[in-house]
């Protein structure tokens, strides 16, 4: 199962220039969180912070109870090792092949043969679509492919936390939507905690359990997908929405003045839909485990349903299926639940774990009947193989 | 960990230099910690000898050229033209090839290694090799620090050689010297710690070469502009430090160990 992550009253600048100031949130484990916000608010810095790599000046970051913000380096490169990270620019090392940039993990942290190292590589590069580029250098290479290269290494030691900057940019539609899968996918299977930061909407209705939002300095938004997805606030409705007008400017902080004016008067631009509202998320490939996650996080949702907004609850309530009605104890069509899941999650669970347990069917044999068989193929390219699955023993060696 | 930062003025250049020690020190910790980069280690040697070899060679020539027509020139004045030899000798070994070795392993090798992690480092491959566990001074800094103390060990021997040669030809058949005189007059005035001081200061040259140049490739401002600063600020700095060490190491020797002819 993932780990928690833990931010409490966190700040960072960089000399006079703060850059987001007290925000505390939890990433629970094993779920999927997205965070979005204007370019330039610090999303990134945010993501170097969690993995210890700038230091903000006041708060908390705790991961298994070390705080990372007052360990020592050598405790710090420990906890490291259960990241997995994608930069915003790929990071790869410029003087390696994509192949060795891939194995690199391998060859520092585990005592693999070079044959288990290859096939664990090439695993990987076909999950993020890039076999054949092997042997090219990062140079050579277009930024998506860079992209998708930087994932593969991010993943290749199956990482219990995985941050991601950006993912989607650079990456055509089709890709996109490939990748969603695959980090959904991702995380049926190793029940990773992953958190991505993401300009596309797409992305963010779609794939998340969690969504927040960074915007002038501060954490404006943090909970369930429900409540941003049905926000009233104007940042959110004009940043889901992609308008123009609103509290975002192109200089981040727009003065009232021109607030007003906009409010006002010209209403330029294509005409402008609402897409707000909660769409169905995205769900495993058939064939793949449940997502502990996702159970865990109806749980949680469910026992503070009455902390959230009027429209997030209602989404919540419409987005359950019988299933979940009749095991909240609810009458179907009725709104609030009659006796809440008050009982420890841990007594609970177990009645939701799928049948066949908690392996993943291998690639392939799980296979659906043969009319459906393109399209699974292609998701089958991004499935995630557990091919490697004890890294972890070997890493400590 | 960041406090409060006090600002007084030299603030900064403390704060800096507090930093580069503490490269230092991590660096001879990191030295020790298995396992040790073989092939880094390696390619680096072979890339700072690449890049340093030909320069000092064609340097150390007129250098020692230089030394031997001055002091010959000088020594016929006083009438002691039998320590010509000798005194060109302790000049070219105990001062001017550390010195030449200095300039070009900062010169060429540092600023070859200081450009090389300050793109590393704004391309954000240093931060990545940090996430993925792997300490940055372990793996790239360790390794070429060494390559920069071996490198200049070697080079300051070449320079030696090629500097004492220089000064033999300008000596003997420039300034119509006498070959026996001279090479006589080698063990008349020189001895063995001259060699070693020469090599020992080589050692700590490519130390702080590679020290000052890693240190400010792993920080530069951000932006292409802010490493072709931080190279041009690395050679700067190595040259002043390397002349201030050079300064205090001879003051050193020269009270410590007696001169052989008194
Ligand atoms: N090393 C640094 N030194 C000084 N300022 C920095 C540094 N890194 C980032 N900043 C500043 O922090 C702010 C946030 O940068 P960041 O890269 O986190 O934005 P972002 O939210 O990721 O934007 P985008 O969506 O465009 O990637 C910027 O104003 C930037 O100038
Ligand atoms: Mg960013």
């Amino acid at each position: 199962m993932g780990v928690e992550v833990v931010v409490e009253g966190l700040s960072k600048s960089f000399g006079s220039q703060a850059i987001w100031r007290d925000v505390s949130l939890t990433l629970p484990a094993g779920e999927i969180s997205v965070l979005l916000g204007p370019s330039g608010t610090g999303k990134s810095v945010f993501l170097k912070s969690l993995v210890g790599l700038l230091t903000p000046e006041r708060g908390k970051i705790l991961i298994n109870g070390v705080d990372l913000c007052r360990c020592s380096e050598s405790k710090l490169y420990e906890i490291r090792k259960l990241f997995g990270v994608l930069f915003q620019d790929g990071a790869l090392f410029g003087s390696m092949n994509l192949f060795d940039n891939v194995a690199f993990p391998l060859r520092e942290h585990t005592r693999k043969t070079e044959a288990e190292i290859r096939r664990i590589v090439l695993e990987k590069m076909e999950m993020v679509e890039l076999v054949g580029a092997e042997r090219k250098l990062p140079g050579e290479i277009s930024g998506g492919m860079r992209k998708r290269a930087g994932l593969a290494r991010a993943l290749v030691l199956d990482p219990e936390i995985i941050l991601c900057d950006e993912p989607d940019s650079g990456l055509d539609p089709v890709r996109t939507a490939n990748l969603s899968q695959l980090l959904i996918d991702l995380n049926a299977q190793i029940d990773a905690t992953i958190l991505i930061v993401t300009h596309n909407i797409t992305v963010a209705r779609t794939v998340p359990d969690n969504l927040g939002m960074l915007f002038r300095r501060e954490l404006v938004m943090f909970g369930p997908r429900e409540m941003l997805l049905t926000s009233d606030n104007p940042v959110v409705v004009q940043f889901i929405n992609g308008r123009r007008v609103g509290p975002i400017g192109m200089s981040e902080e727009k003065d009232q003045a021109a607030v007003a004016a906009e409010l006002a008067g010209h209403q330029s631009g294509p005409p402008d839909e609402d897409v707000r509202g909660i769409v169905p998320q995205l769900e495993p490939t058939p064939g793949l485990p449940r997502r502990q996650g996702a159970l865990r996080r109806k749980d949680r949702v469910m026992r503070d349903l009455h902390a959230l907004p009027a429209a997030a609850r209602q989404g919540v309530l419409d987005s359950l299926t019988d299933e979940d009605r009749a095991r909240y104890g609810m009458l179907a069509g009725v709104g609030a639940p009659v006796a809440p899941a008050a009982q420890p999650v841990s007594a609970v669970v177990p009645e939701w774990q799928p049948r066949h347990g908690h392996l993943p069917a291998p690639p392939g044999a799980a296979g659906p009947d043969p009319s459906d068989q393109r399209p699974v193929r292609r998701r089958g390219r991004w499935r995630f193989g557990r091919g490697g699955g004890n890294q972890r023993g070997g890493r400590s060696a | 960990m960041s406090s409060p930062t006090p600002s007084f003025p030299g603030a900064a250049a403390l704060r800096e230099t507090g930093r580069l020690f503490a490269l230092g020190i991590d660096v001879g910790r990191a030295t020790f910690k298995r396992p040790f980069q073989v092939r880094e280690f390696i390619q680096q040697c072979w890339f700072i000898a690449s890049v340093t070899i030909l320069p000092t060679a064609l340097v150390s020539i007129p250098f020692g050229a230089v030394i031997a027509l001055q002091l010959g020139s000088l020594t016929k004045q006083i009438g002691a033209q039998s320590f010509t030899g000798a005194a060109s000798v302790l000049a070219i070994i105990q001062q001017a090839s550390p010195i030449v070795t200095a300039l070009l392993i900062a010169g060429a090798g540092g600023s070859a290694i200081c450009a090389d992690l300050g793109s590393r480092t704004i391309r954000e491959e240093i931060d990545a090799m940090r996430v993925l566990g792997v300490s940055p001074v372990q793996r790239l800094v360790v390794p070429r620090v060494l390559a920069a103390m071996l490198v200049g060990l070697l080079l300051n021997g070449m320079v030696s050689v090629v500097g004492v040669l220089g000064g033999y030809f300008f000596n003997v058949v420039m300034q119509g010297g006498t070959p026996g005189a001279y090479l006589a007059s080698f063990s008349a005035l020189a001895q063995l710690p001259d060699l070693w001081i020469s090599e020992i200061k080589a050692l700590l040259f490519g130390f702080i070469a590679g020290i000052v140049a890693a240190y400010r490739g792993l920080n530069p401002a951000p932006g292409p502009k802010g490493v072709g600063d931080a190279v041009n600020q690395s050679v700067v700095i190595t040259f002043l430090l390397l002349f201030l060490v050079n300064f205090v190491l001879t003051a050193i020797y020269l009270q410590v160990v007696p001169p052989k002819v008194s």
